[in-house]
């Protein structure tokens, strides 16, 4: 099997003995990625992508004189990887002749380790029957609907081993699963056209429906489309808001999260001005974090070899640290953070985000609306897009009216502006519940990344603008 | 690990169509690529990473009496593709019959290669990055400064050759190049900032110049620092860039003309070929032999060769966009849109070069009309409904003419409507812009603007 034991050894041994053979520059690395999976989609009565695949590859990076060279190679024994760093040294030289930089690298310990995710359950173990089957039942029972148009269902699975090896005596492995289920339907309720999304992650194998039953994965989707379609208009604007999990997670991710990365913190984000100051309320604590429960983004050690650990961006209310790689912890005087990551090995590491979490607090949700004369309720999001001000636009699929403490109808709401640090700055409160969702990043290439965390209630100032239709 | 040599692209195409053919599947479609793609990025006045790829790829669909499997393998040797299409055929054999699949594309229409889609010179620069890694360089430390970050710069370019047969007698092969430049900006004066300002541009014949990325971004970051207030909500006549109009236009009529929707039933426009959809200034037309443009090719992902063809004329629906699959459950031919993001994905429908045929309005005398707010880009527009043409986002950046030439910079506002009923007040100009893979005018239309 790819990536099992006996080609981790050939692996690691093949990337110690290029190292051995090669110098250039202050740094050199080897990244070897070895992947394989499965994807299948269920769409309307059929199984319309029936893919699986088997890749390992090769991304060899130096650092000459503060710039970074990298090249690729998809053979994997000495001769290609030896080559493959003879280019990204040559690359790095050629940079370097027309620029100047001081860059270094923040240090960090030449661990030795590895690392296996626990795998509860085989992919290889289930039968591509169950793995049908799964798809077939959820599909169909939302399809069987009179409402429903289109139903499409969607199972990503694979494993995933990463080794990394360095000219500093950094030497890991790691190796994970990833299975991702979702489902999408689109229908026409009341002379309305509706959509609904929902999803679901785990890392320990093919468990999805451990925990949860078909009937129940169907039941919330269409349970959303109904109320898609019972909704009320409501009058575009700001209100006091009450942010769902789902909700949360989305935002702290893509319009804060990304302000906290810190290739942006240096190059224009607007978290850079608020280092050391108070930018929320203290019940207000913000983290990118290695390990959550099931959490998509969870990892021991990053694509540099650097053991991962809380990003601690905002401390009750105060902007703390950013996530950072090696060379931006250097330049910010700070010890790395772990999140440099890459989509698999085709590509250089970014400074990414893993599990980006707003902390709970203490409150019920009871307790966070009662005081609210006519507020909404902003439900599940169906993806965004920020800016390095914070500005961010996101669209729903679920809004509910807030009359007198109490949550009432659904209202008609396709997507939010606002900005999410005037968001953070007139939180009023955060519950005590905390959710987890699951998702691919994107910043020029996708990595799985989880974000959640409780509900969370803005004031009419700060809270985001709906756009209604 | 048993390492082979590398086979030559045709040789490993090859082997993949015999070896599947002694298995007896009844069909095979293999799709091999090898390329180089050089990526520079730079950022806060200097580059950040460069990084070099140089490898191949096969992909493999076979039919196994109607189970049909994906797959693909990163490494062209013997005993890769072998084990592939082993692994392939394994997996056909236990999966579901697909009881609408009928078989790969079979040929029936001459290939025409359009002009410029190779270049000697972005071949030149992959493996002699220097004059990139210059211009870059300059573009940035020319540009950057205490006013002006630039956030991000990009810059990519890449050849590839590609090979697509199958056992319906398909063999075809062509190579192209491209090169694709990326800036995202921003203009900062005190404690005024602008919005994020993008632009982007891409070829297949020629490298886009960084600077003239970064001089349009740089004028539109200073005319955007401050941000005015205007009354809230009511609507307002919108001028789109032809970039936002594009973008606006690929998430709605876009996603709902391809033939994935005619088949669904999830298109508005289902049964309304030969039908009125859009007002008459509307001609859209799908052009995948337009000259050194990033979406053309002489042939798409399944080896159908592509055709320029009118998908919307004066508002009357002409045709849906198909692959051989959707095509066949339809009871149409293939138009030779199957697109392969990568060879990693099983192909999929898409447009190849959008080209939305200009209008008889100068741009001018729209603005000068006044009362007219005049939007760059729609940020989350990728969540428009192309069931309903419902969309939402943020316009940014945003600037109001009025009448008398005054333009008040708005910053970012929250813009909303339903484009398929917002466009039936529609003009286009007659000034438009040509990149990437669109052509297209700047839009007038109307939509509901809530915040800024």
């Amino acid at each position: 099997m790819q990536g099992g034991l006996v080609l981790t050894v050939e692996i690691l041994d093949y990337m110690e003995e290029a190292l051995s053979k090669f110098s250039c520059g202050d740094y050199f690395d080897l990244r070897v990625v070895s992947e394989h999976g499965r994807s299948m989609r269920w769409e309307n009565g059929r199984i319309t992508v029936n893919k699986f695949y088997s890749e390992v590859g090769a991304h060899a990076r130096v650092f000459y004189n503060g710039f970074w060279g990298s090249a690729t190679a998809s053979k994997i024994d000495v001769e290609s990887l030896v080559e493959a760093l003879k280019r990204a040294c040559s690359i790095a030289k050629e940079t370097a002749r027309a620029s100047r930089r001081n860059n270094s690298l923040a240090d960090i310990p030449a661990i030795n380790s590895s690392y296996e995710w626990p795998v509860k359950r085989e992919f290889d173990d289930v039968d591509l029957s169950e793995k049908i089957s799964d798809l077939q039942a959820v599909g169909s029972m939302v399809e069987s609907r009179d409402y429903v148009k289109s139903v499409v269902v969607r199972l990503n699975e694979w494993m995933e081993y990463r080794y990394i090896a360095s000219s500093e005596g950094v030497n890991i492995w790691e190796s994970k699963p990833y299975a991702y289920f979702a489902v999408m339907a689109t229908g026409r309720i009341n002379g309305r056209n509706v959509t609904a999304y929902k999803n679901m992650g785990r890392i320990d194998g093919y468990t999805f429906f451990d925990e949860v039953t078909h009937e129940e994965i169907a039941g919330m989707v269409l349970d959303k489309l109904e109320k898609q379609g019972a909704a009320k208009p409501v009058k575009p604007g700001k209100y006091d808001t009450i942010v769902s999990p789902d909700l949360v997670g989305t935002l702290i991710h893509e319009a804060f999260g990304h302000l906290a990365e810190a290739d942006f913190v240096l190059t224009g984000s607007v978290l850079a001005e608020y280092r050391g100051k108070e930018i929320a309320p203290s019940f207000i604590t913000v983290k990118d974090v290695p390990n959550v429960d099931q959490g998509f983004g969870n990892i021991r050690f990053d694509d540099e070899g650097v053991p991962a650990r809380d990003a601690v961006i905002v401390d009750r209310g105060v902007v703390k640290e950013f996530m950072t790689d090696r060379e931006r912890g250097a330049l910010l005087g700070q010890d790395p953070t772990g999140n440099a990551r890459a989509e698999g090995y085709r590509v250089s590491p970014l400074i990414r985000m893993r599990n980006t979490v707003l902390m709970p607090g203490d409150w019920s949700l009871d307790e966070l609306i009662e005081d609210i004369e006519y507020g909404v309720l902003l439900g599940t999001p169906l993806g965004g897009e920020a800016n390095l001000d914070g500005t961010f636009q996101v669209g729903i699929q679920d809004a509910y009216e807030i009359v007198k403490g109490e949550v009432g109808n659904p209202i008609m709401v396709s997507s939010i502006t606002g900005n999410s640090i005037e968001m953070l700055r007139n939180a009023v409160g955060v519950s005590k519940h905390f959710k987890i969702d699951y998702g691919f990043c994107g910043k020029m290439q996708w990595v799985p990344v989880s974000s959640g965390g409780p509900y969370l209630r803005v004031s009419k100032e700060g809270a985001p603008s709906i756009g209604a239709v | 690990m048993v390492q082979h040599q590398s086979l030559s692209l045709h040789d490993a195409v090859d082997l993949a169509l015999r070896h599947a053919s002694r298995l007896g599947v009844s069909g095979v479609e293999v799709y091999g690529i090898r390329y180089k793609r050089l990526t520079v990025n730079a950022a806060k006045g200097e580059i950040s990473s460069v990084l070099f790829n140089d490898e191949g790829g096969i992909a493999l669909r076979l039919d196994v009496e109607g189970r049909v499997v994906f797959s693909y393998v990163n490494s062209l040797n013997l005993a890769s593709i072998r084990k592939l299409v082993d692994g392939a055929y394994r997996q056909a054999v236990s999966s579901p019959v697909d009881p609408y699949f009928k078989g790969f594309y079979e040929p029936s229409r001459e290939y025409v290669f359009p002009d410029r889609i190779y270049s000697p010179v972005i071949s030149k620069r992959l493996t002699d990055p220097r004059d990139v890694i210059d211009s870059v360089i300059s573009a940035i430390q020319e540009y950057e400064s205490d006013k002006f970050k630039v956030t991000w710069l990009y810059m990519g370019l890449g050849e590839a050759r590609q090979v697509i047969a199958n056992s319906e007698g398909v063999y075809e092969e062509f190579s192209s190049t491209f090169a694709r430049s990326m800036v995202d900006t921003i203009g900062v004066d005190g404690v005024n900032r602008s919005p994020s300002i993008y632009e982007a541009d891409g070829w297949r014949d020629r490298i886009p110049d960084p600077r003239m990325l970064l001089e349009k971004a740089r004028e539109k970051a200073f005319r955007s620092l401050r941000r005015e207030k205007i009354e809230l909500p009511r609507e307002y006549r919108i001028i789109l860039t032809p970039e936002a109009f594009t973008e606006l236009f690929n998430y709605t009529f876009g996603e709902a003309l391809l033939g994935i929707s005619y088949v669904n039933r999830s298109s508005p426009f289902t049964d309304k070929v030969g039908e009125s959809i859009a007002p008459e200034c509307l001609t859209v037309i799908d052009n995948p032999h337009e000259p050194g443009k990033l979406g053309s090719t002489p042939f798409d992902g399944e080896g159908a060769p592509t055709y320029p063809k009118k998908v919307i004329d004066k508002g009357v629906l002409k045709t849906f966009l198909f692959d051989n699959y959707y095509a066949k459950i339809a009871g149409f031919e293939s138009t030779g849109n199957a697109s392969r993001s990568s060879y990693t994905s099983p192909p999929g429908i898409a447009w190849s070069n959008l080209v939305i045929e200009p209008g008889d309005v100068k741009l001018d005398e729209i603005l000068e009309d006044g009362n007219v707010i005049y939007v760059e880009r729609i940020q989350g527009v990728f969540n428009a409904k192309f069931q309903t043409g419902d969309y939402g986002g943020a316009g940014t950046p945003a600037w109001l003419y009025l009448r008398g030439g005054e333009v008040k910079p708005l910053g970012s506002i929250s813009v909303s409507g339903n484009i398929y009923r917002d466009i039936e007040t529609c003009m286009l100009t007659r000034e438009v812009e040509d990149k990437g893979s669109f052509r297209a005018p700047y839009a007038l239309i109307t939509a509901k603007v809530h915040t800024i």
